[in-house]
């Protein structure tokens, strides 16, 4: 097995959480720490791809951003606008892919999932050719996936949206998909809370990739936020 | 001799991607396995490494358009036949395309002088330069490598005196002018600034340092036979960029004082007859020093971007601690100003033994607000450290020795004795502080450590 670090970083800017991913996948790719997964928070954020690409999608100007209190921020992951915000779980990981392959890795982040949800009470699936975890009938996505890969190590990752205020997404067209909309495990009636999503998170990370979970090591701690 | 780029396979059930952005353009020199191109598939994108080195002679798969796996994307040449791609359009009077400049030692795989037998251009010809020919901003031939020089360090060719054949700038000429003082000074603040509360510079500048940028080729470190290369460690590598950060970001101001330890001595030692705990010279000093920032809160603090200072509510001393296999970490003591000696002592201990273990975690180095280091263990006297950031200072004690001094008896006669001496820097951001606010600071810590009170 191997040794996955797990950090829980509470609430971070988005852009500060972007810069540490970038400086943890160099470490990672020359082999400097082991395999790490950030579970963390934003604050309101839209996220876009640097390259404009996704803008579309928003559905308000970036003044009525500005007065909601919400940031646009630029990204380099795959997937396109999407809006994170308190109440939704960001799991990041910072993994060497051995077996090079990047679907395979999707359907596995799928996978945790799935199983954390059903861990949390609440039964979702796959829709071929939309990545993410969604209510049985396709109606509404729970957990979002936008990754991006350098030299097969990962970066970015998913959101589930555990009590995020789903009125927010309002603002844009989530992953500029319009036929379908965004739940949360709040709006499915349960009552979960972000630590408890981090736990079962945690734990079906840790079984999905056959990895185990150990305490970070000196040369990871010097790269992460006081 | 050309090499084809191809569309690599991503995955098992991957049969296409879609060319995001290319992250060379043509005419770059790219290394092998240096970052190329960026392909998404689905919902995942990635960087895509060149397979050889060379010149990117050639885009085939333009931005946002998908493609199959194993589709030529790109087409890599050689220096020589890069030449040709770079240039404008060949006509009777454009100087012959001779190779660039022998490059220093270290250019590595950016140009091959010498194998510049002209080939055909490529059928082709790119986008970039057609623009550049177009405006008539390319008047003369300038080789790949200068024009990357010239991009690196901000300099407007049209600006320059050419020497080499023709009038054509050599990178000779580029250097010269940089050396002289020509082209922007590459440093610019931070777009997102220092964020307080981050020990590394993690946040707000895009990962990337603002003076992070390649080396100028006249400084660039030159490797001779017997000369050995290696890479630095994670650690080195976070310890280098956050020196360098701090270097850059603060003016840094430095003063010395001598303090008497001979109360703490006594001290220590009365301590340990009577049972208790043994305390280090360093514990006894951190303390003190914790106690005196409680009361100079400008010193434990940090600074904004927008000329803002955080004045920090707890004293969180870092103390650095050299592991036994090199390196440095700096463990932190959360809520030291009202720690009272002896714990503070114990929760060091704890710490420091951690620190030698390798046991430390992440909540151990964080949330640092002042630095202490004990330069003395191998008997130096006293240093100039340079501040963690975005601490706003950092105290270095040294080795204590047995000194003769001049002492004044309680009748006011002066006399010769032997007491041990310490010298102790108070290394502080003068922006955040002036050198009279320094000295009160250090002026107090003497005061503690030569009237000592264990309680405080």
């Amino acid at each position: 097995m191997q040794p996955l670090a797990v950090v829980r970083l509470g609430t971070v800017p988005y852009a500060e959480a972007f810069a540490l991913q970038r400086r943890l996948v160099e470490a990672r790719q020359a082999d400097a720490i082991e395999d790490v997964l950030l579970l963390l928070e934003h604050p309101p954020t839209i996220t876009h791809h640097n390259t404009g690409r996704g803008l579309e999608n928003l559905r308000v100007g970036v003044e009525e951003l500005a007065a909601r209190g919400v940031a646009l921020e630029p990204t380099d992951r795959g997937g396109n606008v999407t809006l994170h915000a308190p109440g939704q779980l960001l799991g990041y990981p910072i993994l060497r892919l051995r077996d090079h392959d990047l679907h395979g890795y999707l359907r596995s982040l799928e996978e945790v999932l799935i199983r954390a949800a059903a861990a949390l009470g609440a039964e979702t699936a796959r829709v071929p050719g939309r990545t993410g975890t969604w209510l049985p009938d396709g109606s509404a996505k729970l957990a979002a996936i936008g990754v991006k890969a350098s030299r097969w190590v990962t970066l970015h990752g998913f959101a589930m949206n555990v009590s995020t205020d789903l009125g927010l997404f309002d603002l844009i067209v989530p992953c500029g998909i319009a036929d379908a909309g965004v739940t949360s495990l709040r709006r499915l009636g349960l009552d979960a809370s972000v630590s408890a999503a981090r736990d079962a998170v945690e734990a079906a990370f840790a079984q999905v990739f056959d990895a185990e979970v150990s305490q970070p090591s000196d040369a990871l701690c010097t790269l992460l936020p006081p | 001799m050309t090499t084809d780029v191809l569309l690599p396979g991503l995955g098992e059930s991957i049969t296409e991607g879609t060319i995001v952005r290319w992250l060379k353009q043509v005419g770059d020199a790219v290394a092998r396995d240096e970052n190329l191109v960026e392909v998404e598939t689905d919902k995942i994108s990635t960087e895509v490494p060149s397979p050889a080195a060379g010149v990117l002679l050639a885009i085939r798969v333009p931005v946002g358009t998908t493609a199959d796996v194993g589709t030529v994307i790109a087409v890599l040449g050689e220096a020589g036949d890069a030449v040709q791609a770079a240039a404008p359009a060949p006509s009777i009077d454009a100087p012959p395309a001779a190779p660039p400049p022998a490059p220093s030692s270290n250019a590595s795989a950016i140009t091959r002088p010498g194998g510049a037998a002209p080939t055909a251009p490529p059928s082709a010809p790119d986008a970039r330069n057609r623009q550049a020919r177009d405006s008539g901003e390319l008047k003369l031939f300038v080789s790949p490598v200068v024009r990357r020089l010239a991009r690196e360090q901000d300099v407007d060719l049209g600006q320059l005196e050419g020497t080499g054949a023709g009038g054509r700038v050599t990178r000779r000429d580029l250097e010269a002018f940089v050396a002289g003082g020509g082209g922007g000074s590459g440093f610019t603040a931070p777009p997102g600034g220092y964020v307080p509360g981050l020990k590394m510079p993690v946040g707000g500048f895009g990962g990337r340092l603002p003076f992070d940028r390649a080396t100028p080729a006249r400084f660039a470190p030159e490797v001779w036979e017997g000369d050995r290369t290696e890479p630095l460690s994670g650690l080195g590598r976070a310890m280098a960029e956050h020196m360098a950060y701090t270097w850059w970001r603060a003016p840094h101001v430095s003063t010395i004082i001598e303090v008497d330890m001979s109360a703490v001595g006594r001290h220590r030692k009365a301590t340990r007859a009577g049972g208790g705990p043994s305390l280090s010279y360093t514990a006894c000093v951190s303390w003190a020093l914790a106690r005196a920032l409680a009361e100079h809160g400008t010193f434990n603090a940090s600074l904004t971007d927008d000329h803002r200072r955080v004045l920090h509510g707890s004293v969180n001393l870092g103390v650095a601690v050299a592991k036994p296999d090199g390196g440095l970490l700096v463990p932190v003591v959360h809520g030291a100003g009202a720690l009272g000696l002896e714990q503070f002592a114990a929760a060091l201990g704890a710490l420091v033994d951690k620190a030698r273990r390798g046991a430390m975690t992440a909540a151990d180095l964080r949330g640092g607000t002042f630095t202490l280091t004990n330069v003395g263990s191998n008997g130096n006297l006293a240093s100039m450290p340079l501040i963690n950031q975005p601490q706003v200072g950092i105290l270095a004690i040294g080795a204590i020795q047995k000194r003769v001094v001049v002492v004044t008896d309680a009748s006011g006669e002066d006399a010769i004795a032997i007491r041990p001496m310490m010298y102790v820097t108070l290394t502080y951001d003068h922006r955040a502080n002036d050198g009279a606010a320094s000295g009160r600071l250090l002026r107090d810590l003497k005061k503690r450590l030569e009237s000592w009170n264990p309680q405080g």
